[in-house]
């Protein structure tokens, strides 16, 4: 069998698929729609994000329902989805970036070590400070590698800098310069731009300039990283060293990570939540359980590559 | 067919058909050049080439090139040429050929035969008739036949001397006459780029590529003829007013030195001198600058020549003295420059040896003593001595010396093998800046006193170094003296004041409405109504200047409220370009440092604002090069004499008074709330005064106002390439 005609087949039974899966979600919509036991998950100790009963609409399109999930610490959760299932906006719920969009409406909790985020009078400068971001396509500003890593600590006034060397504009602190390094030596980028600290940011490598945007976030030293499909701007080489580096990071670090390669969810993280069409969170549980032994017949179609 | 298509697949470059074709090309340019010349004035027609009158010359060319462009579309079709034209040359093609011929049959048979009116209605089928057989015959045929009929009539025209330089034709339609000198290069013009595209189409074999290499010769052409336009101007300008701006220029040789070496310095060092290792346009621009270089070296000589036998040159009004020592102002502007150039090849050095932290120490020391020195003689504006002895040149002497002596230490051990230079020796950057501080030290501390330091032979002079009559003093009333000083320094504060003014109201007006304001029907309002305020008349807001900021300012026309009513003018054009700016900033990094934690208003100081930074440069530069020449308004509000014999002390005007009563410290200027004059003012004052003997003093007028435009756009341009290099660099 040739390769193409062998997409053939494969796109003829996805559109069959949607089609019977469509009318059995009319049917037998209570089943589908309302097994918590699929999305239960038991860890040890407190999650640090709680999530209960999150809905996102944008105007009105209900772009999010009912998601209740808990995230453990230092670990990497991975958010896998077919496109336009939720997931991003998930992500973004989860640091309050979806402020930024007008037409958004958030109802629900997201509990960050107990305390409620969607409260009134949270401090979102540190409430961003403790849960930092990565996005899908690298965006460093256009500054130096030094003032790209340096750039939040310094307006937090987190680098105490003299009079006289700001006044100049030029000398740089040895804590700052401490923190720079240390930054980059966990973004595993040190080696690469050492000596180089002063060019200008966008000269580096698409692979580079990702890892140079999670070492800003390390910067202002958050409990939690968010990363929005971090790797799937680059090419095979680069993802495989951004992926090394979120291995290391999950020591450290809670990650959260929104992924449209499943392969890569499999390799990275150590509990899997699937997204599926509609803005419904379908199942979650340990990343081997969910890919081997899937508890939902529609999750098991996507991951075997039936439907989305 | 095929065959045709597998030798275009590779171009076996040059068949005798391909040669012609480029033949007329370069036919078509050189008439279309030579046309250019001719309306410019830089040719005459009346002139002779030989004993052969120009006119006629460009007859046989014309004819000629109409010969050829005919023999390229005959050898295509007929001939067994191999091309690959379409079937048609295209509706585009038609339009213009019937647009052509049209005009043409319809001025011949209205005019040359004498039809009135009715030979347009004899005109219309020809022009139809020709569109329609443009359209209906092969491209080869199509694109070349009627162009080359229309540029043999023109030739056949000029040929038998129906339209000589003397003709003349007088339309009634207009009342005007238009004479042969304009029309005979118009027309050669218009062959020029009919036979160019029809010979650049021809030499691509017509087709996809031949149409694209006729399309591109056309656009060359036209932006030939721009760029000509533009050059014309200046050139027109300077050639009129270089005269009367220079005479009498004393220039010490020791100053002219300095500059052309700093000239020298800049060339070699941003541009490209090398031909051998460039290509296309690079290589010529190469040579050009190697070309500059080497004048440069030659000047150079022939004025070290000059000082050792001591003998001035003068020439063109313009006297070289033999001065080795050089001037103060032109000293600083020259160590402020090379102080730039360096600094962007100043690495940072961290000495890694004790030693050579002592040093940097003891340089470092120097340079700051003798900046607190030169700050208390700005600001009591007089000379600093103990003992007698000027503590400014002592320093700036010990540190220049030191830090000379480094450097010819660094260079001797860097030269020799046996030697390794000691770890203590700063980098060649860092001695070569310490000492230009020194050097910019001493020559601001020349200029504040207007004591020279002369050290036997070379030294620092506060005057007489630059002696500029033009241009450094006041005109005395017309026919007595010629100067500018006054006028030119009433322009430059003036267009100061604006951009002070302007420019920060404009910004942040754009943060707000781009950053801060949603998108609404405010904001639409606020840009139709910033459109509209870009467009409204100088003179408007002259009268509004004259009837509301005058009363309330002294009450008579001044230069504050000149400054006030230029930055009216120039806040739109900035508003507009910094919206534009802060809009392309993309919204990743907005996001980006939100997500760091970072407010907002931390986010457009430090990524938005930096990064909109060149568009918001674009429009100070284009707004002042609008308001530096704006004579309407300065009528109005500024209204001073035409002749001015003062400069407006707007430095020394300042005065401080101190007081017991809030707000204690009470800074006036009664030099802003005086008439002045400005260039365009003097300029339009001596136009309309009407002495025909004082027209060059116009043109000088002109000309340093238009250098005064191009030093505020320089100024621009520089800083506009620092944020520039500072953002992708």
């Amino acid at each position: 069998m040739t390769e193409s005609s062998m997409n053939t087949t494969t796109a003829d039974r996805t559109e069959s698929d949607g089609a019977t899966s469509s009318t059995e979600t009319t049917t037998g919509e209570s089943d589908e729609r309302t097994n918590a036991a699929w999305r239960e998950y038991s860890f040890a100790g407190d999650p640090v994000l709680s999530v209960a009963d999150l809905n996102v609409w944008y105007d009105d399109d209900h772009a999010l329902k009912d998601i209740s999930i808990d995230i453990p610490e230092k670990s990497v959760t991975a958010l896998i989805g077919p496109s336009g299932c939720g997931k991003s906006t998930f992500l973004r719920c989860l640091n309050r970036m979806n402020d930024r969009i007008k037409s958004c409406r958030v109802e629900g909790s997201v509990a960050f070590n107990g305390q409620d985020i969607y409260a009134d009078g949270t401090n979102l400068v540190e409430l961003r400070k403790r849960i930092g971001m990565v996005f899908q396509h690298p965006n460093p500003f256009p500054k130096s590698i030094r003032d790209n890593v340096a750039y939040a600590p310094r307006k937090h006034g987190d680098l105490d800098r003299g009079l006289v060397p700001r006044l100049l504009g030029r000398e740089e602190t040895e804590k700052e310069n401490e923190l720079v390094e240390r930054c980059l030596r966990d973004a595993a980028l040190w080696s690469e731009v050492e000596g180089r600290l002063d060019d200008n940011a966008l000269g580096l490598s698409g692979g580079q300039q990702q890892r140079l945007c999670i070492a800003r976030c390390l910067a202002v030293d958050p409990e939690i990283i968010l990363m929005d499909e971090p790797a799937s701007a680059l090419d095979p080489i680069a993802t495989a060293k951004i992926e090394d580096l979120i291995e290391d990071l999950a020591e450290e670090y809670t990650v959260v990570i929104v992924t449209h390669n499943m392969q890569q969810a499999a390799r990275i993280s150590d509990q899997t939540a699937v997204f599926l069409t509609g803005g419904e969170l379908v199942e979650y549980g340990d990343t081997d359980q969910v890919f081997e032994n899937p508890r939902s017949q529609r999750v098991e179609d996507y991951i075997t590559g039936k439907f989305g | 067919m095929s065959d045709a298509y597998h030798s275009q697949l590779v171009n076996d470059g040059g068949t005798t058909y391909e040669r012609f074709a480029m033949a007329v090309v370069a036919g078509a340019f050189a008439a279309f050049v030579l046309a250019a010349g001719t309306l410019f004035g830089w040719v005459s027609l009346g002139g002779h080439v030989g004993n052969v009158p120009v006119a006629n010359v460009v007859a046989v060319g014309v004819l000629a090139l109409g010969a050829g462009t005919g023999t390229l579309g005959v050898l295509s079709r007929w001939g067994g040429v191999r091309t690959t034209p379409d079937r048609s040359p295209g509706l585009g093609v038609g339009i213009v050929q019937t647009g052509l011929w049209l005009v043409t049959a319809g001025l011949i048979a209205s005019h040359t035969l004498g039809l009135g009116g009715v030979g347009w209605l004899v005109a219309v089928p020809v022009g139809v008739f020709v569109g329609y057989l443009t359209i209906g015959t092969r491209e080869d045929v199509g694109a070349t036949l009627p162009a080359a009929a229309f540029i043999c009539l023109v030739g056949a025209v000029l040929v038998t001397g129906l339209i000589t330089p003397a003709w003349t034709w007088e339309p009634e339609a207009f009342d005007a006459t238009i004479p042969g000198t304009i029309v005979i290069p118009l027309l050669t013009m218009l062959s020029g780029l009919l036979a160019g595209w029809a010979g650049a189409s021809a030499s691509e074999r017509f087709g996809t590529r031949g149409r694209q290499n006729g399309a591109f010769l056309l656009i060359a052409l036209v932006v030939l003829l721009v760029l000509s336009v533009l050059v014309f101007l200046l050139v027109f300008v300077f050639e009129r007013g270089i005269a009367v701006v220079l005479e009498n220029l004393t220039v010490g040789a020791g100053t002219v030195l300095l500059l052309l070496g700093t000239a020298l310095v800049l060339l070699v060092k941003f541009g490209n001198v090398r031909p051998a290792t460039s290509d296309s346009t690079d290589k010529i621009a190469a040579f050009v600058n190697l070309a500059g270089a080497i004048v440069i070296a030659l000047v150079g000589s022939v004025l070290a020549y000059t000082i050792g036998v001591n003998r001035a040159i003068s020439g063109y009004a313009v006297t070289i003295e033999p001065i080795t020592a050089i001037g103060a102002i032109p000293g600083l502007v020259v160590g402020i420059v090379l102080v730039g150039v360096l600094r962007q090849s100043d690495a940072t050095w961290v000495p890694a040896t004790e030693a050579g932290r002592r040093v940097s120490q003891g340089l470092r020391l120097g340079t700051g003593l003798l900046a607190g020195a030169l700050f208390l003689e700005v600001v009591t504006w007089s000379e600093l001595a103990v003992a007698g002895v000027a503590i400014v040149p002592t320093l700036a002497i010990a540190v220049g010396v030191i830090a000379v002596g480094l450097l010819l230490v660094n260079r001797v051990a860097s030269l020799s093998d046996t030697l390794t230079s000691p770890t203590w020796l700063p980098p060649l950057s860092r001695t070569a800046t310490v000492a230009l501080w020194a050097f910019l030290g001493l020559c601001l501390h020349v200029a504040i006193t207007g004591y020279p330091v002369v050290l036997g032979p070379v030294g620092i002079l506060a005057s007489g170094s630059v002696d500029w009559p033009f241009v450094m003093n006041p005109s005395q009333g017309l026919g007595i003296q010629k100067g500018v000083m006054p006028a030119m320094l009433g322009t430059i504060w003036i267009v100061l004041g604006a951009v002070a003014f302007a420019v920060p109201l404009a910004v942040g007006a754009a943060v707000y409405l781009t950053e801060y304001a949603e998108d609404s029907a405010f904001t639409r309002a606020v840009d139709v109504a910033t459109n509209g305020l870009w467009s409204t008349p100088s003179i408007v807001f002259g009268l509004f200047g004259l009837a509301f900021l005058v009363p309330r300012f002294g009450g008579n026309p001044s230069i504050f409220a000149a400054q006030l009513v230029l930055g009216f003018m120039l806040l739109p054009l900035v508003l507009i370009t910094s919206r534009e700016a802060m809009k392309s900033v993309p919204d990743e990094y907005r996001d980006a440092s939100a997500a760091l934690g970072v407010s907002k208003w931390d986010t457009i100081r430090s990524v938005v604002i930096p990064a909109a930074m060149p568009g918001v440069i674009t429009g100070v530069i284009l707004g002042v090069g609008r308001i530096a020449g704006e004579t309407a308004p300065l009528l109005l509000v500024l209204n001073g004499p035409n002749f001015p014999n003062s400069a407006p002390g707007v430095i020394s005007g300042f005065t401080v008074d101190f007081g017991l009563q809030p707000p204690f410290v009470h800074v006036s200027n009664p030099a802003l709330l005086e008439r002045a004059s400005a260039l365009p003012y003097q300029l339009y004052a001596i136009i309309t005064a009407g002495v025909g003997a004082e027209e060059s003093f116009g043109w000088g007028t002109t000309l340093v106002l238009l250098g005064v435009v191009l030093a505020f756009f320089a100024m621009g341009i520089a800083s506009r390439r620092y944020f520039r290099r500072k953002l992708h660099q």
